[in-house]
């Protein structure tokens, strides 16, 4: 296994330079929006506008930009954003406890949801629980997150005159209550869809295990049933549960955005969007690549995890 | 107002929140304010919302305001985050601070054009060009570095001419061009040298600026990047704390030269973008203020609320716009009138926003004396005429075969109602086809707007501007140093307007002003300026002494305070 990661490892600075190259030079396309000129504005004379475009080094070609690019991510420098001239890994680093707070306590409802959903629809299947909960995952994936985030806000305001707390992130350690009021009722809403997702696959997975003659030789042997069930057949029907609780991961990051502009948090999710409408380069250079390694290391935790979940897997 | 980069802060919420564009000046606290007409309490201007005491009444009040300044805090929406606090890093920033932290010398609200004292205890106009200012004894927030000391003649020079020199800010033509130098020859004087005369030199085109005019420490000033982390001015408010740019919060200033006022113990921006949240933010009591999208809107929350809620309604100075070119087919000046005479402006605005706005001439009627009357706008410029519009276009030889591109940014829905509404009223009134084409707001504001890279027709809505000249800068050859953006060339219209620029006669400026904007529909001035939206904004009853209806001069009201008893 560790020759295996080792491996996995290797293909890290060639993935990160890929995608490093082909941020850098997409954002410096021709007809990509000039952020001067979004900066400069109406009353910017030319001067002033080429003033502007030289602070952000974009006066350069493009192949110093990337040289001058390289040379500062190798000495961990990535630069200042063009809009508020502060340095990027700081303004990142000052919103990620709020995003993964958001990402944490969604992941965790979708777990907890999906799977125990899913094992109680597979041990009663084809009873009123099994239809109930089977009916729970088609409108979990058939209603948008984005719908059920404002009827969220809508529909307390109308009935009880109640809106979420609003002014910004309160810490945990500060006050359990407010913080919990601010992001579990968002957290579990956006864990609604994923866990119908994982709810199925879980339900499917422990079906075909649950016909599995090990587990009928656990029940012959007189076991519990909730040793079976949990012991027996969950452990075997973990691997493609894990790697769908992955990919909810990584697709959480990204969702972050919604939630964060629906409850106005302002996280890593809302940074990425303002910044792209902003053409702010540094912040999306940063960001794309942050996300990739976020995204390999994920990958590399699951493809691992399988090793530990099954032991018929071996890695080489 | 400044304006450099007001459609990149707008995008966030616009992208997302469908809603009128016509909404002031993009920064949320403005909605306290309101940036129209007079409240509907029927006060005058310059007083805040109230009425006439008894002097029970004046004790009850006077205890309500004590008890206000030492436990209320106002708290106002803002709808996105700021890239930076720093005021000459940012638009948005910039417009927040500019009156509740940072002074000023003096403001002139749009609707009198006359000059409130601010720091300047005297106003001397000792020729055209030159000028004294006298100032108060005023003195710094008491926070390390600067420990509340004096406020000094070198700080208003720092600020003047640092904020100047400033990529991050937004330079007016008067900044850029017309602002010559300043001296401090002792601690209390002030004295301003113009390159030449220039009538609006007190509105925020001139000296007022908002983010040219703040005067910060002049230490500050030298370092300007000392203003990423902490703000220090000498207004009624102290910045307290922000959140990675956004939930800021303010606290009453202890060296605040009005004592006792203000009466508030401080002031807290909360972060809201979507509108429904902060429609149940304020039902919920969250927030004291919010404006509405529409009034259908408002009239819900005043349902839900009852007598909780006081909903105002101004006319907003944002004005929806059709501009076509003024070079090439367009070139022929009834090529240009016939477009206008095209236009069915009664039918825009009841398709726009269901008949809730008011036709407008160049100058928004919000203006008053700097506008064109009713009587003056009904028989040219705001008539629809299909039958002679096409006559002109047909002895224009204007070929009929062209297809009209209509391009406008995707920044919401109005944006693209406008641009359909616009083509269909071309196609079935001078019998033409036309296209819409939306962009997104990066190519549509540099490649289109600015760079002047449309084939036939831009629409937009103006900001809300505070003084009468930026409307009228579109009829010029250069627009902010650059050629005007429908390459419309007109030298007499352009000498007109520097020649009225640089009246310094109140009363014979305003009336060239209405002169030259009688010459641009002449001559068929190719930015047609169709109506202004009425803008809806909720205040919670507890709030007092509200100014509303005369621009930024709200948030500078020392009055308000908030009494919940």
């Amino acid at each position: 296994m560790r020759q295996y990661t080792l491996r996995r490892l290797s293909y890290v600075p060639i993935v990160v330079i890929a995608v490093s190259l082909i941020t850098f030079f997409t954002l410096r396309l021709p007809w990509v929006t000039d952020p001067a000129i979004l900066m400069c504005g109406m009353n910017c004379s030319v001067e002033n506008e080429q003033i502007i475009r030289e602070s952000m080094g974009l006066d350069e070609s493009v192949g110093v930009q990337f040289m001058n690019y390289l040379k500062d991510v190798v000495t961990g420098d990535f630069g200042l954003t063009f809009r508020g001239q502060q340095p990027v890994a700081q303004e990142i680093i000052n919103r990620l406890p709020v995003t993964f707070e958001i990402m944490g306590l969604a992941m965790f409802f979708t777990t907890v949801m999906g799977v125990t959903f899913g094992v109680l629809s597979a041990v009663k299947q084809n009873t009123f629980t099994d239809y109930g909960l089977r009916v729970f995952a088609v409108l979990g994936q058939a209603i948008p997150d984005f719908f059920l985030l404002v009827l969220l806000i809508v529909l307390p305001s109308l009935w009880w005159n109640y809106s979420p707390p609003v002014g910004g992130h309160v810490s945990i350690f500060e006050d359990p209550w407010t913080n919990l009021r601010l992001y579990v009722p968002p957290a579990f809403v956006v864990a609604l869809s994923s866990s119908a997702v994982l709810m199925r696959v879980t339900r499917s997975s422990m079906l075909e295990v649950l016909r599995q003659d090990y587990v009928r030789t656990a029940r012959a042997k007189g076991l519990s049933e909730n040793v079976v069930i949990l012991s027996h057949s969950l452990r075997n029907a973990l691997v493609p549960i894990v790697t769908i609780i992955g990919s909810y991961l990584i697709a959480l990051f990204f969702g972050s955005v919604i939630i964060e502009l629906v409850f106005s948090i302002n996280g890593v999710g809302q940074f990425l969007l303002t910044s792209a409408l902003a053409y702010d380069f540094p912040v999306l250079q940063f960001l794309v690549l942050y996300t990739a390694l976020v995204i390999m290391v994920i990958n590399l935790a699951i493809d691992l995890s399988y090793a530990l979940l099954d032991p018929r897997v071996k890695y080489r | 107002m400044e304006r450099s980069n007001y459609w990149t802060q707008r995008v966030g919420r616009r992208r997302f929140v469908a809603g009128a564009a016509a909404g002031g000046v993009g920064v949320a606290g403005l909605a306290l304010t309101g940036c129209g007409d007079d409240d509907d309490d029927g006060d005058s201007p310059t007083q805040p919302a109230g009425g006439s005491q008894t002097p029970d009444d004046s004790a009850a009040k006077d205890a309500a305001k004590k008890k206000s300044q030492e436990s209320e805090t106002l708290q106002v929406r803002h709808n996105a985050p700021f890239a930076s606090i720093n005021p000459w890093k940012g638009l948005d920033s910039g417009l927040t601070w500019c009156w509740w932290i940072y002074d000023h010398l003096f403001y002139t609200p749009f609707d009198t054009l006359k000059p409130e004292l601010m720091l300047a205890s005297s106003i001397e106009q000792i020729d055209p060009m030159n000028f004294t200012f006298k100032l108060k004894d005023s003195k710094f927030h008491n926070k390390a570095p600067i420990n509340g000391r004096a406020v000094t003649a070198l700080d208003v020079k720092a600020s003047f001419e640092e904020s100047k020199k400033q990529p991050g800010v937004s330079q007016t033509t008067f900044w850029s061009a017309i602002f010559d130098s300043i001296t401090a020859p002792d601690d209390k004087t002030v004295n301003i040298k113009l390159k030449f005369p220039y009538g609006w030199w007190n509105t925020t085109d001139g000296l007022s600026g908002p983010i040219n005019g703040s005067i910060v420490p002049e230490e500050w000033a030298k370092d300007p990047n000392k203003m990423d982390t902490d703000l220090i001015g000498s207004q009624r408010y102290e910045f307290v704390s922000h959140q990675n740019g956004a939930n800021f919060k303010m606290k009453r200033s202890t060296t605040w030269r009005d004592a006792p006022a203000p009466y508030l113990t401080g002031i807290e921006y909360k972060l809201i973008q979507e509108q429904a949240a902060a429609i149940a933010a304020f039902q919920d009591g969250q927030i004291d203020s919010l404006g509405f999208n529409n009034k259908l809107e408002a009239d819900q929350v005043k349902g839900q609320m009852g007598d909780k809620v006081d909903v105002v309604s101004e006319q907003s100075r944002s004005v929806w716009t059709t501009q076509v070119r003024g070079d090439g087919p367009y070139a022929n000046p009834n090529v240009r009138k016939a477009f206008n005479l095209a236009l069915d402006r009664d039918e825009i605005i009841d398709l726009l926003v269901l008949g809730d706005g008011v036709k407008s001439g160049p100058i928004p009627p919000s203006f008053g004396t700097a506008a064109l009357t009713e009587q003056e706008l009904e028989a040219t410029y705001w008539k629809t005429d299909p039958a002679e519009a096409k006559k002109m276009l047909s002895a224009a030889a204007f070929p009929m075969d062209r297809e009209i591109e209509i391009k406008f940014a995707t920044l919401g829905d109005n944006f693209a109602k406008y641009a359909e509404i616009v083509a269909a009223q071309i196609k079935r009134n001078l019998g033409l086809n036309t296209k819409i084409v939306g962009e997104d707001l990066g190519t549509w504001l540099q490649q289109s707007l600015y760079g002047g890279n449309y084939k036939d027709l831009i629409i937009y809505p103006t900001l809300a501007y505070e003084s009468p000249p930026t409307y009228i800068i579109m009829f010029t050859k250069s627009i902010g140093g650059r050629p005007n953006w429908g390459n419309y060339v007109n030298e007499a219209l352009t000498a007109a307007v520097q020649k009225a620029d640089t009246t310094t006669d109140d009363a014979d400026r305003l009336s060239q002003y209405k002169a030259l904007q009688k010459m641009a529909i002449e001559d068929g001035a190719p930015n047609f300026v169709t109506h202004a939206n009425n803008s809806y904004t909720g205040y919670q009853t507890y709030l007092k002494d509200r100014v509303t209806g005369r621009g930024s001069f709200g948030l500078f009201n020392n009055e308000l305070y908030i009494d919940k008893s």
